[in-house]
């Protein structure tokens, strides 16, 4: 059975990385099974053509940074929301469009790593680091990524 | 509702780049004031890049905006290069411009079709739109195509498709193989048919009438559309070296907002981006591409901001056939890059960012560490002549709701296709009752 592809959302800044480091540790570990996006247009093409998906994403603060949790589109709890967005089309928005033209994969996972800052340029916080090794680790092992919460 | 205050807020404006809100206030039937207000603050960049060493710049800068970082990029190295006294060979300066032609299209495709179609069309966003019918699905996934064809060309001469690493001062790192070379030229011209048709979609759209005394603002080049470099040229009569950029125009704080605005020194607003590309650049389009903007209805000079669109479909067309000529004609160069020794200097250069003119102005010590930079997106540029446009247009919409006519007063400042900088798209998460 295929791998299913593992897109991280991410940009540079802090723990809005998140994606993008998974797929770094993924790629360091041999997983040609992985790519980086920045927003949900790119998103929407890295989805067509593909059965299964893994989408990794950082969510925004709230009480437990490196918080994990897992969502399996569609999903009624995310459906109704507009994505904190910094550009013109969310994560939401990309899957709700895939939807609208076909190109959604059969199985298409959401997992969102709380953050705990998305300053410009900062690194990873401690807490997001040892979540993403975590769950990079746990793919590489089992090809899937569970619902988990980190303390 | 004509009598009286009112106040038209919007507090995150949507389909625009980066986080941004409008707040229009009116009285009586007048427009009182007109903010458009940026939470983000770009200058962060111009203070972490000092005490940096001149070759991290252009993947530092690249970092400003995961939308168009080629075009920091861009104003960056040909700064840098300028204060060393480097002039690239023609090979470099092809990949350099044709590196430009892959974000003009993803970024060109992805506002056209993804954000700003939607408000000529009247639907709420893409997904709306793409609901609605087979064949406005259908024009989504084309335009999906080619944008894609824009990231292949980023991702061949950038390095990857974001966030490009295969810049630097002096050229690149690596030159792209023949067979590389020659399969991006293929996927090129199996796009040329969807760009077309990019073109002639938008071109059928009912654009609202507007008609107004625009300055006009962009690069003019001896015979090129300009990308990478030109004279800064106006339609009123500038005709200026970079260097003399602070002599004619100044950065603003305005209380509201996070992001400088920049105006003319001694006057006001004026208009940088496809528009003005245009209105002071047509005659250098190839004949094709003039040709397929005179059958799209696009007038010249044109000083209707809603016709952006159109010219932003003009400006893929001609990308993309520029690329392929690029690719075509491309010899390679004896090394991938030139190379440098630091020296004491200030180097100032400015491009064009798909959105319009980015200037960029570096001092560097003897080390070739930055000691000052300074960088003025075009969005800032544009924000006094966004707030200048609802002034006018606002009082046109006072007896519609407020929905209504907030969502009027977004599409005014779409046609500008600002790009508020890239801070994080994190997904806001409440779950509730687990």
């Amino acid at each position: 059975m295929t791998r299913p592809l593992v897109i991280g959302l991410g940009s540079p800044h802090g723990d809005d990385r998140a994606g993008w480091a998974i797929v770094d540790r993924l790629e360091a570990q041999g997983d040609t099974r992985a790519r980086r996006v920045c927003d949900g247009v790119e998103l929407l093409a890295a989805l067509e053509g593909q059965d299964d998906v893994v989408i990794v994403d950082a969510s925004a603060p709230v009480d437990t940074p490196g918080r994990v949790r897992v969502f399996v589109w569609p999903c009624p709890e995310l459906a109704g929301m507009r994505a904190w967005s910094t550009h013109g089309l969310g994560l939401v928005d990309a899957l709700r469009l895939a939807e609208a033209l076909g190109q959604l994969p059969k199985r298409t996972t959401i997992v969102a790593i709380e953050g705990e800052t998305a300053r410009a340029g900062a690194p990873l916080s401690e807490a997001v680091a040892r979540t993403v090794s975590d769950l990079a680790d746990q793919h590489v092992a089992a090809g899937k990524i569970e619902s988990r919460t980190h303390e | 509702m004509s009598e009286g205050t009112r106040t038209i807020r919007i507090e995150a404006l949507a389909r625009v780049e980066g986080e941004g809100a409008l707040t229009v206030h009116l009285r009586e039937g007048r427009v009182e004031d007109v903010h458009f207000r940026i939470f983000e603050a770009p200058r962060f960049f111009e203070a972490l890049l000092r005490g940096r060493d001149l070759t991290e710049v252009p993947d530092i800068t690249a970092r400003i905006c995961g939308i168009c970082p080629v075009a920091y990029q861009m104003s960056a190295c040909h700064a840098l290069e300028a204060a060393l006294g480097m002039s690239l060979p023609s090979p470099l300066r092809a990949l350099r411009r044709l590196l430009y032609c892959g974000e003009w299209i993803e970024s060109h495709v992805l506002h056209i079709a993804f954000l700003h179609a939607p408000d000529f069309l009247r639907f709420e966003s893409s997904i709306a739109m793409a609901q609605s019918s087979p064949e406005l699905a259908e024009q989504v996934r084309s335009a999906l195509q080619l944008k894609k064809a824009g990231n292949a060309i980023v991702n061949l001469i950038g390095g990857r498709e974001i966030h490009p690493i295969n810049v630097r001062v002096g050229g690149f790192y690596r030159i792209p193989r023949q067979d590389e070379r020659a399969a991006l030229a293929e996927t090129l011209r199996a796009a040329r048919d969807r760009a077309h048709a990019l073109l002639r979609w938008v071109a059928a759209f009912e654009l609202p009438a507007a008609d107004h005394d625009y300055e006009f603002v962009a690069l003019r080049h001896d015979d090129e559309y300009p990308m990478n470099e030109g004279r800064l040229v106006s339609n009123r009569g500038l005709d200026i070296a970079y260097a003399e950029f602070p002599n004619e125009f100044q950065e603003h704080q305005v209380p509201y907002s996070n992001a400088l605005q920049c105006r003319r020194k001694g006057g006001g607003a004026y208009f940088v981006g496809p528009l003005a590309r245009w209105n002071l650049n047509h005659d250098r389009l190839p004949p094709e591409a003039q040709q397929a903007a005179a059958e799209s209805g696009l007038t010249w000079p044109c000083r209707n901001p809603y016709a952006s669109i159109v010219v932003r479909a003009v400006e893929v067309l001609f990308a993309v056939d520029e690329a392929i000529r690029l690719l075509d004609t491309f010899e390679p160069p004896a090394s991938a890059f030139i190379p440098f020794e630091p020296v004491a200097a200030e180097g100032v250069w400015i491009t064009e960012a798909p959105r319009g003119i980015l200037y960029h102005r570096y001092v560097i010590d003897t080390v070739g560490k930055i000691s000052e930079a300074v960088i003025v997106p075009p969005t800032s540029q544009n924000q006094r002549q966004i707030e200048e446009d609802l002034i006018r247009f606002a009082p046109s919409v006072l007896d519609l709701p407020d929905d209504d006519a907030a969502w009027r007063c977004e599409q005014v400042v779409r046609n500008y296709d600002p790009c508020i900088s890239c801070a994080t798209h994190s997904l806001k998460l409440k779950v509730i009752g687990r």
